[in-house]
């Protein structure tokens, strides 16, 4: 995964001070690695609203849950775990009933002006990708723009590898269909 | 190799997850292959295209005001407030920390115990024993895990366990299962398969294979087991087969003894043992061939059946069509369009004359008792099956 990025004030201080309460020091970490975590939220649901309330969530529970990251692992690996079991979690509990296909405006995000910029053929397969069934998506997201194993994958989706290998294969084959249509 | 084979190894070629030699396989076919080096490079056109994707997408909002405003009401709610805010030296309550949470949690008051929670514990057990019940007595079949430790519901099973109606059984890529059909016979399921129990009544066995591929052995009179793939229905007419569903929906019937009759869009193909049938979703099955047939009539009959084949592939059945093909041949008098129907018919009969009461012109207007009763002559038993009545 990605590593972290030099700052002012070094990433492990700002854990430090937010492990004790500083709440502007969890600010700081929010502002370094929301984007990171708004676009997989947004890749996994498609639906931008849900995306906003995920990486919400997603923060929230690292808030809560900051006293158990010991340093061991890099602070982004362990957030974006985190974040992926608030999506997975959502996901399961069907609490949203949201459209997996995203609307028109939904479409709009991925046309804002980011820190990579996108061309056309990049919007055609971020357009694509939202369109895939919801366990195709994730594993193609998580696999392919991500850089995860099947079998972490498996782990992190409570699938079993062979599953996540066959949807990846019809991920990978509608989305080529459909920027070779 | 070949391409079937090539384009469902070609995601883990692709991924380096093939063993070498394998992948040397995959290198010397796709640089022979046009077709398979075009998807070879389509794969890797859309993997580059993913790796190019921004990491980074900032929310259209700040989102920080919220969260802030979520850990406030978090900390002043009162699963933290009353419980996890501490007390400090100065006497003020403030909100914890993330570390003091944590250390907090073991100091909550002892919930378990109160009048509340023993009342809905006992509601949630006498309903958990009801829906258990209701379990016990829906209808299932038992499995068994040959290999590794296969999926039946949200389940993992090691040893043995039940398949009820309505429930998928996937075995991943070393999993193996068999699963007994009822009293009739059994299924074995191998690696990367998904497969779904239907039906288990007495009169109606039935599963839904939705990719992968499975070898049943049936000893119950015909048409008592089935199994629904999306390309066709298999119908076992007292047999042991194989049968493959591929990520795409097109599948393959190979069939080791008896017969499997698959159904579908008008369609129909009798597959007798030693016999093999492809069949594409949207189409139905194709027309079923010998084991023992040549490559070219195989491929001219893929192209008959799915892609608009004519003449040319016909000459081709003519060619290489000897007496065990003349099942093949049987099917194709059906299928072809009427004017090509006289030629297929000659060649029949310099196999396998046809019987007496068996005309030319009965044959051509597909008159299905002549047909049925030739079939019958050379072993094909095509009308039996369909007189037989279900228990």
């Amino acid at each position: 995964m990605e590593g972290e990025q030099a700052t002012a004030i070094p990433t492990f201080d700002l854990i430090s001070r937010a492990q004790n309460g500083d709440q502007a020091a969890f600010e700081q970490l929010y502002r370094k690695y929301a984007g990171r975590v708004y676009a997989v939220c947004l890749r996994l649901s498609a639906n931008a609203g849900q995306a906003e309330e995920l990486t919400q969530d997603a923060f929230v529970r690292a808030w809560h849950m900051l006293a158990t990251f010991r340093g061991e692992s890099d602070f982004f690996s362990w957030l974006y775990r985190l974040a992926m079991n608030v999506v997975f979690s959502d996901m399961r509990s069907k609490r949203r009933r949201t459209s997996r296909v995203m609307t028109t405006d939904d479409l709009s995000v991925f046309d804002q002006k980011n820190s990579s910029g996108m061309d056309s053929a990049t919007i055609d397969l971020e357009k694509a990708i939202t369109a895939l069934p919801k366990q195709a998506r994730a594993i193609f997201v998580l696999h392919d723009v991500e850089g995860y194993r099947h079998e972490e994958i498996a782990g992190m989706m409570k699938l079993s590898v062979g599953t996540s290998k066959s949807q990846l294969h019809r991920a990978r084959r509608i989305l080529r269909k459909a920027l070779e249509a | 190799m070949k391409c079937e084979r090539v384009r469902i190894i070609l995601d883990d070629f692709v991924d380096g997850l093939l063993p070498e030699a394998e992948a040397r396989e995959i290198e010397t076919h796709l640089a022979e292959c046009e077709n398979c080096r075009d998807e070879f490079q389509s794969l890797q056109a859309l993997l580059e295209k993913a790796s190019h994707l921004p990491k980074v997408i900032e929310p259209p909002r700040d989102l920080w005001p919220d969260i802030e405003a979520k850990l406030g009401a978090q900390n002043n709610s009162k699963i933290v407030s009353k419980d996890l805010l501490l007390k400090r030296g100065d006497g003020a309550s403030k909100p914890f920390t993330p570390s003091e949470a944590i250390i907090d949690k073991s100091r909550a008051k002892s919930w378990y115990t109160s009048p509340r929670f023993i009342v809905a514990s006992m509601i949630v057990l006498l309903f958990g024993g009801y829906w258990l019940y209701l379990q016990s007595t829906k209808p299932s079949w038992e499995v068994a895990s040959l290999a590794g430790s296969c999926k039946v519901g949200s389940d993992y099973i090691e040893k043995t366990g039940r398949l009820a109606v309505g429930e998928w059984l996937e075995t991943d890529e070393i999993s193996r299962a068999q699963i007994n059909v009822g009293m009739i016979g059994r299924v074995e399921v191998e690696p990367n398969t998904r497969i779904r129990l239907l039906q288990a009544r007495v009169t109606d066995h039935r599963l839904d294979l939705a990719r992968g591929k499975m070898h049943a052995t049936i000893w119950a009179p015909p048409r008592l087991f089935f199994v629904e793939t999306a390309a066709a229905l298999a119908i076992d007419l007292g047999c042991e087969y194989t049968l493959q569903v591929e990520d795409d929906g097109s599948g393959l019937l190979h069939v080791t003894a008896g017969y499997v009759a698959l159904e579908s869009h008008g369609r129909e193909s009798v597959v007798p043992a030693g016999g093999l049938c492809a069949m594409r979703p949207g189409i139905g099955p194709g027309t079923p061939y010998s084991e023992d047939a040549t490559l070219a009539l195989r491929e001219a009959l893929t192209k008959l059946d799915f892609e608009n084949g004519g003449t040319e592939e016909l000459d081709i059945v003519f060619r290489d069509s000897r007496f065990a093909d003349t099942f093949t041949l049987w099917h194709l008098l059906v299928r072809v369009e009427p004017a090509l129907r006289p030629q297929v018919y000659d060649r029949m009969t310099e196999l396998i004359p046809p019987p007496e009461g068996v005309t030319r012109d009965g044959v051509l207007r597909g008159d299905q008792k002549m047909l049925d009763k030739w079939a019958e002559t050379f072993g094909l038993g095509y009308s039996w099956w369909k007189r037989w009545l279900p228990l």
